[in-house]
């Protein structure tokens, strides 16, 4: 039976693939967003597990720096979608194609 | 210097002409065109008679080095030179006065011919640069300067036959003349190539001087190369004039304009063989097996063309099959040693077969483009002057007694039978050929001129105007006298004229001849006349068979048609030689050029060539994809480079 810290970075992982095939599979915009929150929060988790591993404090310190980037993220991110939705009445990702090569 | 001036403008004022109307008169009607395009032909002519009976005829060569045309440093510190030279001799002299002559009557006869084309400018510069390059074939004093001249008289015989380039049959037969010449030219090339390998040098006379200062060494030691350089001459000779077996595109090329006919296809470019022939008679006398192959060749062209005349209802199809078949009489007489009756023979062939073209000419206008001698009859009441000019001619061909055609072949006949290199059997088919000719010349004449009209519009039919005429008149005169040149020893006593008059430069393969042995058998006075009884015998034997079968028109050979079947249609298809070349050679070339294109150009060529911008084309592609904007792609690529880049850092 595993520890409790290495648990932790197993469902870290886990958390990770799950918001990684969200963000490549979904089409909506705001599901994509919610999750890239999972990856965030899967890599939140793999720093706190890491930290209770080492018995030091680095790991919940970034902790603090992800969320408060992951909150201003969410903010801008909301915004541009709705300025988006606005400029083109969708919010799925396939008809966003203006930045096209 | 004088002299050198004259021959220089004979070669240049052609060409001049040939510039004017192209660049200058290109706008111009007929009438100037056909002025300046004559005009330029007629004072050569002038220039010719004046060079021809200054110096050339007292025996004395008038040579003009206008520059050096090629020059190469050779290897071993000499240099290989090609001068642009001309000579003027008594040989290239009469060939001069026939090529200027019938060509400035032709040039006059074509300005009427072609009044009605669109534009007629392009006609007369192909005639007049057609002229240079034949003047230059005959005055050329080495044998590059000649091939220029040969190439160019291909050239601008390609050029006129495809006249009416608009018609799919005569550009097929503008490059059928063409390709069979081109075959021929390969010989000529490959003769010149082994002449200087073995002389080191392609002047005629530094070729002649060195022969003659050792014929011996040359008939002994080189017999090889010697009967090599001949044999690829006569494929030279056989591609410009008609022989078998490369005679096919003559009739064909009778799709030109009918004076091109004339001028090209009967009187000039067609006698560059016989020119040639007689112009290295010299080298061609060192080998018999060369001497005998001629002799063969000539004798079974003329007797094999007579044969399909028989049954051509064209009228210039029959002309040109005895054009082949004349000229085959010219090429037997090199061929059996008598060198000089060949020329005599081209000086009365040019005569009366340009008068029978230009003939066949005037009856083709008069009947609004109708060939076909099926539907003509009776046009002697209808065009009195074409009618007797033409029967001129035709009893000059058929060799008439009297007529100049009767002396020119009766020395080649003698020849044949008693030349140097002569055999009774070579005599025996001239003369069975003499019977043929007189039996379809005069079938043509009488389906044409005589019995009834068979025209749809007879009354239509009427002469033509003074231009046609007087070339004609002048030429159907030529037709008769020309043969005084080669009157026989029998009857003036004396050597006959053309004789004497080449030997300066047939005198080289005289010598060689005696020096090798080949003596020929002396005629009596009796014998000749015996021969030429039998020559006059079965020349009046076709011609009144023909009369008889043909009194009634055209349907009189149907009975020959029935009687003789599967032949008679084999002599009406022409033998099928056109069928069996294009089984054995066409079609094999044409399959093998397919296996070309499909194997070696499509696969391999073009696969490299298209190969190298396909593959760019899918790299860059897939390179393309990462530009989608699709936000999915970018993950994708993103995912799987890092993924890639993490498989690195931990493996």
């Amino acid at each position: 039976m595993p520890s409790l810290p290495e648990l932790g970075i197993y469902f870290s992982l886990l958390l990770f693939i799950i918001g990684l095939f969200g963000v490549m599979l979904r089409k909506n915009l705001i599901f994509m967003m919610l999750s890239v929150e999972i990856m965030l929060n899967a890599a939140n988790l793999a720093f706190i597990s890491a930290s209770s591993m080492t018995h030091t404090m680095d790991g919940q310190v970034i902790m603090f720096f992800v969320m408060a980037v992951a909150a201003c993220e969410a903010g801008v991110g909301l915004a541009l979608i709705i300025s988006l939705y606005r400029a083109k009445s969708s919010v799925e990702i396939d008809d966003l194609r203006i930045l096209r090569g | 210097m004088q002299e050198q001036t004259l021959l220089t403008l004979i070669v240049l004022l052609p060409l001049l002409g040939a510039l004017i109307n192209a660049f200058v008169l290109r706008f111009a009607n007929v009438g100037v065109v056909c002025t300046v395009a004559t005009f330029v032909v007629a004072l050569p002519f002038v220039f010719s008679l004046m060079l021809f009976f200054g110096s050339v005829s007292e025996g004395t060569a008038v040579t003009v080095d206008l520059f050096n045309w090629i020059s190469v440093p050779l290897i071993n510190g000499k240099e290989f030179n090609i001068p642009f030279a001309l000579t003027a001799d008594r040989l290239s002299g009469i060939f001069l006065l026939v090529i200027t002559g019938v060509g400035s009557l032709i040039h006059l006869y074509s300005g009427e011919y072609m009044v009605h084309e669109k534009n007629p400018y392009r006609f007369f510069v192909y005639l007049n640069l057609f002229i240079v390059s034949m003047l230059l074939l005959v005055l050329g004093s080495n044998m590059l300067v000649t091939f220029l001249g040969w190439e160019g008289v291909g050239v601008c015989s390609y050029l006129l036959i495809g006249y009416w380039y608009e018609d799919k049959d005569n550009s097929m037969a503008a490059i059928k003349a063409f390709i069979a010449n081109r075959v021929g030219d390969a010989g000529f090339l490959i003769a010149m190539f082994l002449c200087y390998m073995l002389f080191k040098t392609i002047n005629y006379s530094e070729l002649a001087a060195i022969i003659a200062a050792s014929p011996q060494t040359f008939l002994a030691d080189h017999s090889i190369q010697i009967t090599l350089i001949g044999l690829c001459l006569l494929l030279g000779v056989a591609g410009k004039s008609a022989q078998i077996p490369l005679y096919t595109w003559l009739p064909d090329a009778m799709a030109g304009p009918t004076p091109v006919s004339a001028l090209i296809h009967a009187a000039t470019m067609v006698t560059s063989g016989i020119y040639l022939m007689n112009r290295v008679s010299y080298m061609l006398v060192l080998s018999p097996t060369v001497m005998t192959t001629i002799a063969i060749v000539g004798a079974a062209t003329a007797i094999l063309s007579a044969t399909i005349g028989f049954a051509q209802t064209d009228i210039k199809k029959v002309l040109a099959y005895s054009t082949c078949s004349q000229l085959g009489y010219m090429v037997l007489a090199c061929g059996v040693g008598a060198f000089q009756y060949g020329v005599s023979h081209v000086v009365t062939h040019a005569f009366f077969k340009a008068c029978l073209f230009l003939g066949a000419g005037s009856v083709i206008h008069a009947m609004h483009h109708e060939q076909d001698i099926r539907k003509m009859g009776g046009l002697l009441k209808k065009m009195p002057i074409t009618s007797v000019t033409f029967i001129i001619a035709t009893l000059a061909i058929i060799g008439f007694p009297g007529f100049s055609g009767f002396f020119s072949k009766d020395a080649i006949l003698a020849a044949a039978w008693s030349g140097p290199f002569g055999n009774p059997i070579f005599w025996f088919v001239g003369w069975i050929t003499a019977g043929f000719t007189a039996f379809y010349m005069l079938r043509l004449t009488w389906l044409v001129f005589f019995g009834t009209c068979r025209a749809e519009h007879p009354e239509h039919i009427h002469e033509t105007n003074i231009v046609i005429t007087l070339p004609l008149v002048l030429l159907a005169a030529l037709s008769i006298l020309g043969g005084l040149i080669a009157i026989p020893e029998v009857f003036t006593g004396k050597t006959d004229f053309i004789t004497q008059f080449l030997s300066p430069v047939l005198g080289q393969a005289q010598s060689v001849m005696n020096a090798a042995g080949f003596h020929g058998v002396h005629l009596s006075h009796t014998m000749e006349f015996g021969l030429m009884g039998a020559s006059v015998l079965i020349v009046l034997v076709g011609a009144l068979f023909a009369i008889s079968v043909y009194k009634n028109g055209p349907q009189g050979g149907d009975k020959f048609a029935k009687a003789f079947g599967p032949i008679y249609h084999l002599v009406r298809d022409k033998w099928r030689v056109d069928e069996f070349y294009e089984l054995i050679l066409i079609r094999p070339l044409a399959k093998f050029g397919r296996i070309l294109h499909s194997f070696i150009d499509k696969t391999i060529i073009e696969g490299v060539v298209n190969g190298i911008p396909e593959t760019l084309y899918t790299g860059t592609s897939v390179a393309s994809d990462a530009q989608t904007g699709m936000a999915r792609n970018y993950l994708k690529f993103i995912f799987i480079s890092v993924f890639i880049f993490g498989l690195i850092l931990f493996i």
